[in-house]
């Protein structure tokens, strides 16, 4: 009888004629609130399957389909532009700057290509200027400006997309060390700054660092490639325990081109070397070794110290094989920084912390470590870091497009209204002003 | 060095110290119930509630900001001005040389103002070569382009109580890892071996020991000795670091002949598992002989046994030599492991391993047969009359659930192709009891792990040597000091080492006596 509530255990209002029925709407609030709750424990409960789901500060973006929601024109260039390249140097297709000839083909034959420029929200100009290299392999950047330059009146010449919006509304890939700056040495890079007909388009580049010239607000930084096949078939059993604490292969000094030290990276890999090649916890060295990736999955972190540029492969290995990234490159931008939240999976170590790193990395509690394994195991994380070919759902190359999906709609003001200009075709240095190719502008 | 180590224990003993060899506080009884991750499902649900009734995204990093914004503080005092830390870095130029006239005067140093930093203290003016503007877009950037300064602390080696911490989030990852990817419920190991003092005996149980010292979960060791159980024996078994060990004795002495070895030794393995069938212990029971190696991965794979499963096997037999491209040589050659250097010209033989498992007709749940081990011409004192020896298998390619010896016929979850232990275990003298003869249906038998090209054998069997009276210094002291038989290269007493250079005269080794009738002999 007392079941009713306090109002009527206090007796006197509640006589067998007074007593008021259950109100329908209290159950129903109470069984709503019951399903909320269950509802939220078993959207938490996801530790025990391993890992957890990703979201970065765009939301829970990273399986998103791009397919519909944007539409891509590719410009028909000569093959002076990108396949004669090729054919002169295979070797592009398997350097870390592949990722230009492999997204031309990936678009080629996506579904969101569009052959009506009408209808086209975004354009692409197949234009591969990394690809020019030396008999070492690397690439050389002194032709791409005049290369890009060449390719850009084509376009403005033979379509009228360009003009109108003077690039706004197209993307180019430029991979290379300093994107769109086209100098591989930093102050040269700074120096020359982005090439000036790119000021109004949208970059996908590898290289991203905050204030830094070669940088845009609006770019689309992404991962170096890496092949996958080749990191795929050297997996280990996930329960080969994690043995290595830090781990690192790689250089320290640059003797060839910084034998006094402290240009080559800031200074940050010598201070890994002075101060942590005698401590066991730290897997350091210079030597080569067969068993690469498979020791990148017995380790717990990986470093990643920045180079000559602050991007490395290291993050897309160590993503792949598990293994934590640290990040030791001041201001660094990562891939695709709006859909990952890199601050969750890796640790970030100010250069001038290096000296205290095994402090850092000991005092991060397990439970953190944990966390970072169970977000770097999700199966979209390490999808979001590769290109394969064929393409896969939830892949880089599908990560660029729902970037570029992002940025839509246009805003109406990019489009020039007449008499607008705000390209100066005849700005840059004097050297990138001469036409390249024989049927140049 | 050891001269008695009192009396022999008969009794079992339990050793506390490891648990299989893992620290203490890590079994994986403790991963039941996690407070850390009851509180983050709590604060999740909290969140997500709230999210509802607010109607936008509250996150789990708000809670951060809350509470954990303490931490900043920390990493202010580490770049203290004032404390010893910061005097406490030194720098290095890389490779130049200091002393170099004209590279540290023609440096300037900046005072550039790193107002992005988040404190203020740190700030580290590295001498910047030539540069007397900042080439960056705007002036707030704290990364500069151009030479920095190589930063080493006062002493870069570990601190201990950050090595310690390190170590034990190394062990908190792997536990999460066995949690989350291997074998769930971990079943107990129980090996069984039978042992005889003899002249390698103290080598085999040493690794014996080590190995299952490294197996993960409670192991119970069951030695059975032939011939009773002596200090020996006892000693050795003392540094053992499972869980339990059981040292029992066996009135009867090991014969010298090889097969004999076998069957008695099959004969102490019952006894054995009569024991585990008096005290109904739990698990997987391995045939353990002393003498065997195992991988690991043998452990691994066990866990997967239901009733009765079997492993291949290897066999390491006499390993015969290479001489020659002769006839006789060859035929040796056929069917040995052998050891040998291959000259340029000669074809390497054919060597086949000695496996023992299943035959390869299992693949859909029949049962061919077995691949046997079957001693070769040159295994002496195994290859004579050893026709008896052809049809049985060795007890140590088999595991069996523990259950199989304890549970009767009556209960339901026994299956009924295994041979009760009454009906089985008739021990009768000068017969070897084969461990296939458990099993009615053959075909019930697991196979653990596959046989083909590219898998491996896990576990050795290895019985080459073995005769009880084989003689040799059962205990190695040295109950006095060696003569000098080579003498040093710069000895500090010339005068004694020129009047005993004769190397003929060979160290004289004491014995100490034992239990059992060994006469202290000629050396090992």
């Amino acid at each position: 009888m007392g079941s009713f509530g306090p109002s009527c255990s206090l007796g006197r209002e509640c006589g067998s004629a007074g007593l008021k029925g259950p109100r329908l709407w209290n159950y129903g609030f109470w069984v709503g609130v019951l399903v909320l709750v269950l509802v939220c424990l078993v959207g938490g409960a996801d530790s025990e399957v391993g890992h957890q789901r990703i979201s970065g500060s765009a939301g829970d973006v990273l399986e998103d389909n791009p397919v519909g929601r944007l539409k891509v024109f590719i410009y028909d260039l000569p093959s002076k532009y990108n396949t004669d390249w090729l054919k002169k140097d295979p070797r592009c297709l398997t350097h870390m700057f592949a990722v230009e000839e492999y997204l031309h083909d990936f678009l080629v034959e996506s579904p969101v290509r569009t052959l009506n420029p009408e209808d086209a929200d975004w354009f692409y100009a197949p234009v591969y200027t990394t690809c020019d290299l030396t008999p070492n392999g690397l690439p050389l950047p002194f032709k791409s400006p005049r290369v890009m330059r060449s390719a850009i009146s084509y376009i403005s010449s033979h379509w009228p997309y360009w003009n109108r919006t003077e690039g706004a509304d197209h993307f180019f890939v430029v991979p290379h060390d300093f994107a769109a700056c086209f100098h591989y040495q930093e102050e040269k890079a700074i120096e020359r700054g982005i090439l000036p007909l790119l000021k109004r388009a949208t970059l996908v580049q590898t290289f991203g660092q905050n204030h830094h010239v070669c940088l845009k607000e609006d770019s689309i930084v992404i991962p170096p490639y890496a092949p996958p096949e080749r990191m795929q078939t050297r997996l280990t059993p996930p329960s080969t325990p994690r043995s290595i604490f830090a781990y690192f292969r790689g250089l320290f000094y640059d003797t060839g081109n910084d034998p006094e030290g402290g240009y080559y990276a800031r200074g940050a890999r010598a201070a890994i070397w002075e101060n942590f090649k005698d401590n066991p916890l730290f897997d350091i060295s210079t030597n080569h070794p067969g068993t690469y990736y498979e020791d990148m999955q017995r380790a717990i972190f990986c470093l990643c110290p920045l180079g000559w540029a602050p991007w490395s492969p290291r993050l897309v290995e160590g993503v792949i094989f598990g293994c934590i990234p640290v990040i030791i490159a001041d201001d660094i931008v990562l891939p695709f920084a709006d859909a990952i939240p890199w601050e969750k999976i890796g640790v970030f170590v100010a250069e001038k912390d290096v000296p205290v790193l095994d402090r850092i990395l000991s005092t991060i509690s397990p439970e953190d470590v944990l966390e970072k394994q169970r977000l770097l195991a999700n199966p979209a994380m390490k999808q979001a870091m590769l290109f394969p070919r064929p393409a896969q759902p939830g892949d880089a190359f599908h990560q660029i497009l729902n970037g570029l999906a992002r940025k839509l709609p246009h805003d109406p003001s990019i489009f020039l209204k007449p008499g607008q200009s705000f390209l100066n075709w005849t700005e840059g240095p004097l050297g990138d002003l001469k036409p390249w190719g024989k049927d140049s502008l | 060095m050891r001269t008695g180590a009192g009396p022999p224990r008969l009794s079992s003993r339990t050793v506390s110290l490891t648990n299989g060899g893992a620290p203490r506080q890590l079994t994986a009884a403790c991963v039941r119930f996690n407070y850390a991750s009851a509180s983050r499902l709590f604060l999740h649900t909290v969140f997500c509630i709230a999210s509802v009734v607010l109607g936008f995204r509250i996150s789990q990093e708000i809670s951060l900001v809350v509470l954990q914004f303490n931490y900043v503080e920390d990493t202010i005092n580490w770049f203290d001005r004032n404390s010893e830390d910061f005097e406490n870095f030194t720098t290095a130029q890389g490779l130049s040389d200091p002393n170099v006239p004209g590279l540290s005067d023609a440096l300037e140093v900046h005072e550039t103002i790193f107002d992005s930093l988040p404190h203020p203290d740190a700030r580290l003016p590295g001498p910047l070569t030539g540069l007397t503007t900042p080439l960056n877009a705007s002036k707030k950037t704290g990364v500069q382009v151009g030479r920095h300064r190589i930063l080493i602390r006062e002493w870069p080696h570990p601190d201990p109580s950050e090595m310690m911490e390190a170590y034990n989030l190394i062990a908190r990852v792997q536990q999460e890892q066995r949690r989350l990817h291997s074998v769930q419920d971990w079943k107990p190991v129980i090996a069984i071996t039978p042992t005889y003092a003899r002249m390698f005996q103290a080598l085999h149980l040493t690794g014996l020991m080590h190995t299952l010292s490294l197996v993960r979960g409670p192991v119970t060791w069951i030695v059975i000795e032939a011939g009773g159980t002596s200090k020996v024996t006892a000693e050795l078994l003392s540094e053992a670091r499972v869980h339990n060990v059981v040292h029992l004795g066996y009135p009867k002495p090991m014969p010298d002949k090889f097969e004999a070895r076998w069957i008695l030794e099959s004969h102490l393995r019952v006894e054995g598992l009569r024991f585990v069938r008096e005290k109904k212990l739990e698990g997987v029971v391995v045939f353990a002989d002393d003498s065997n190696v195992y991988s690991m991965e043998f452990f691994n794979l066990i866990q997967k046994v239901n009733w009765v499963g079997v492993l291949p096997m290897g066999i390491l037999g006499y390993a015969g030599f290479q001489d020659g491209n002769n006839a006789k040589s060859r035929r040796r050659r056929r069917g040995s492991l052998l050891l040998g250097v291959v000259h340029k010209g000669q074809v390497p033989p054919k060597i086949d391993l000695q496996v023992q498992t299943l035959a390869a007709g299992n693949r859909n749940g029949t049962v061919d047969g077995w691949h046997a081990h079957r001693p070769l011409p040159l295994d002496w004192d195994s290859g004579k009359g050893t026709s008896l020896l052809d049809n049985r298998l060795q007890w140590a390619g088999f595991v069996i659930n523990a259950r199989a010896f304890w549970t009767s016929e009556h209960q339901t979850k026994r299956p009924p192709w295994l041979k009760d232990w009454k009906l089985w275990a008739r021990l009768k003298d000068g017969v070897y009891l084969d461990l296939r003869s458990i099993l009615k249906d053959e075909s019930q038998v697991e196979q653990l792990a596959d046989v083909g090209p590219k898998d491996v054998v896990r576990h050795w069997w290895i019985r080459m040597e073995g005769r009880p009276d084989f003689k040799f210094p059962p205990r190695w002291t040295l109950d006095s000091q060696p003569d000098i038989v080579l003498p040093a290269r710069s000895s500090p007493w010339p005068e004694v080492v020129l009047n005993s250079t004769s190397p003929s005269r060979s160290t004289q080794m004491k014995t100490s006596s034992l239990d059992s009738n060994k006469s202290p002999a000629r050396d090992g």
